[in-house]
């Protein structure tokens, strides 16, 4: 039978609606349970997703854009002689700055063609532009549209043009899903200065993130730097994260440098780390010692002078010239010859 | 003749009338996921919830079972939350406002339903926070669902507003008739 507002009440049709029910809702737990085991795959098949909507995404967030800028617009209109007056003083105060920064600059350009500094690869980057976010409490995520065509990798770090705001969690071809320093999953190892204390960066959902497990926190004072540490090797070493807070609840936070509020372009880090040590040092032998004054001597002293040229090259080529990642990062170099493991 | 014709004609309208269900809930999920940009952070109601709700309790004959299912799994993908189990508890909840739409047929109070899917979203809420806490994930603080659940029952009865009077939505050809004779307030009750 069938009510004047089209629901079905034949017993058949009941029954077979809850077998449907039963099957799309287990369906729907398996694909929980897969997630929650197997997240990259899961995130690449939602990427597949994000990837088809995308352009339809950013089609209806363009006015919303519009529409958002002009109410800032509209603000900075009346308060323009305020904002004017605060620049003027920005400005003057920044010429100091810059006069500062010139002579550092020139003392360690200085400091380093005395010294031989060999430099960390230059990391290379692509800006894209922030097309969604994620509307419910549960992940503090965002969408950009670039992807892997774009050389985007998986887990890469994603800064705004003053910090870092967190890292890529889901890739596809043109769009790459970001999730924030501020979500419940997020977990960064920082570094403090000047004090040097390690931490880990543990989002809360709070503007402000926890610092978690750090070393001595009396050793860290409101004001101080935080940067990413580099451990693990997910994230470059030395990126902006922001400034030492004590929280309303007494504990230390980050005060984020990036402005999660205004993303608009965010840049994604591509990253390699430098050096990878994965073998012991040429100088601790494995296996037990040989006779020096052996037949086998001579095999070593071919070895000792090829380390010997190979070591030369080497450490012209740190002197003379900026080291790219692929000239630095070959994990061969660095166990055939000790030296260099050494400069490194 | 009429009554053979009457057959594809209601089957056309239905399917129109989940096309316009399916467009709606899609146009909602695009607003949810577009960046505010430079705006206060302040709790986004769900707006999907807030169409899928309203068609289920006033138009369910346009939201099929596997329509809706379908939807709820696409704003898992589209909005990133913990993957399939926002669409299992929104499936669940909106199975609970089915059963109300069926056992209680329309005139019904409004305000009983914008109880019922205030509570219904507040449930799925809860029953995502228990499969992410039973998995080992990392679920929010319950306080901070606090904002986003009023949020989003606050904006039920606008997004209903819209789709009622803005869109036309959700009232049968006799409500319609009755309300052309004696207009009365959104808030008609059963009595």
């Amino acid at each position: 039978m069938a009510r004047d507002d089209g629901i079905a009440e034949g017993g058949a049709a009941r029954t077979l609606r809850r077998i449907l029910l039963a099957c799309l809702c287990m369906a729907l737990l398996v694909l929980f349970v897969f997630w929650r085991i197997d997240n990259p795959r899961a995130e690449r098949m939602r990427m597949g997703v994000v990837d088809a909507l995308g352009p339809l995404v950013e089609r209806v967030s363009g006015p919303l854009d519009f529409l958002a800028e002009a109410t800032v617009d509209f603000e900075n209109f009346v308060r323009v002689y305020e904002q004017n007056d605060a620049l003027r003083r920005e400005i003057q105060r920044l010429r100091a700055w810059r006069e500062s920064a010139l002579q550092l600059e020139q003392e360690n350009a200085r400091l380093r063609a005395l010294n031989h500094v060999r430099l960390a690869p230059t990391l290379g980057f692509v800006t894209g532009e922030m097309i969604g976010d994620s509307g419910g409490p549960f992940l503090a995520t965002g969408l950009a549209n670039v992807g892997a065509r774009d050389g985007v990798e998986d887990g890469a770090a994603v800064m705004d043009g003053s910090g870092l705001v967190g890292r890529v969690v889901g890739l596809g071809r043109r769009a790459s899903r970001v999730l924030y320093v501020t979500d419940y999953s997020s977990r960064i190892p920082v570094l403090i200065r000047p004090s040097g204390r390690r931490a880990i960066l543990s989002g809360d959902g709070a503007r402000a993130p926890r610092l978690d497990f750090l070393e001595d926190p009396e050793g860290v004072r409101p004001g101080d730097r935080i940067v990413t540490s580099g451990d693990g090797q997910v994230f470059p070493p030395d990126l902006a994260v922001g400034i030492a807070v004590v929280g309303p609840d007494g504990t230390p936070r980050a005060r984020l440098a990036a402005d999660l509020e205004r993303l608009e372009f965010v840049r994604i880090l591509r990253y390699r780390p430098d050096t990878t040590i994965d073998r012991p040092g040429g100088l601790i032998r494995n296996g037990p010692l040989e006779d020096p004054e052996g037949p086998e001597s001579e095999a070593g002293n071919e070895t000792g002078e090829e380390t010997g040229d190979e070591t030369g090259g080497g450490a012209e080529g740190a002197g003379t010239e900026a080291p790219g990642p692929e000239a630095s990062a070959g994990p061969e170099g660095a166990g055939d010859n000790p030296l260099a493991s050494a400069q490194r | 003749m009429s009554a053979q014709a009457a057959g594809p004609v209601a089957a056309l309208r239905r399917l129109g009338a989940m096309a316009l269900f399916a467009a709606l809930v899609l146009g909602a999920l695009l607003l949810q996921a577009a960046p505010m940009g430079p705006l206060p952070d302040a709790p986004i109601p769900d707006l999907a919830w807030c169409v899928l709700a309203f068609f289920v309790l006033r138009r369910p004959q346009a939201a099929p079972l596997g329509l809706v299912a379908a939807l709820v799994a696409l704003r898992d993908a589209l909005l990133g939350g913990p993957m399939g189990a926002g669409a299992l508890s929104l499936l669940l909840a909106l199975e609970a406002l089915r059963w109300r739409a069926r056992e209680l047929p329309p005139p019904r109070s409004v305000w009983g339903d914008w109880v019922w899917a205030s509570l219904g979203y507040g449930a799925a809420l809860g029953l995502q926070w228990l499969l992410m806490a039973i998995s080992l994930g990392h679920p929010p603080s319950l306080v901070a669902l606090g904002p986003h659940l009023c949020a989003t029952a606050l904006a039920i009865p606008v997004v209903a507003g819209v789709l009622r009077y803005g869109l036309r939505i959700g009232a049968s050809p006799r409500q319609e008739e009755e309300g052309r004779r004696l207009p009365r307030s959104f808030g008609r009750s059963a009595s």
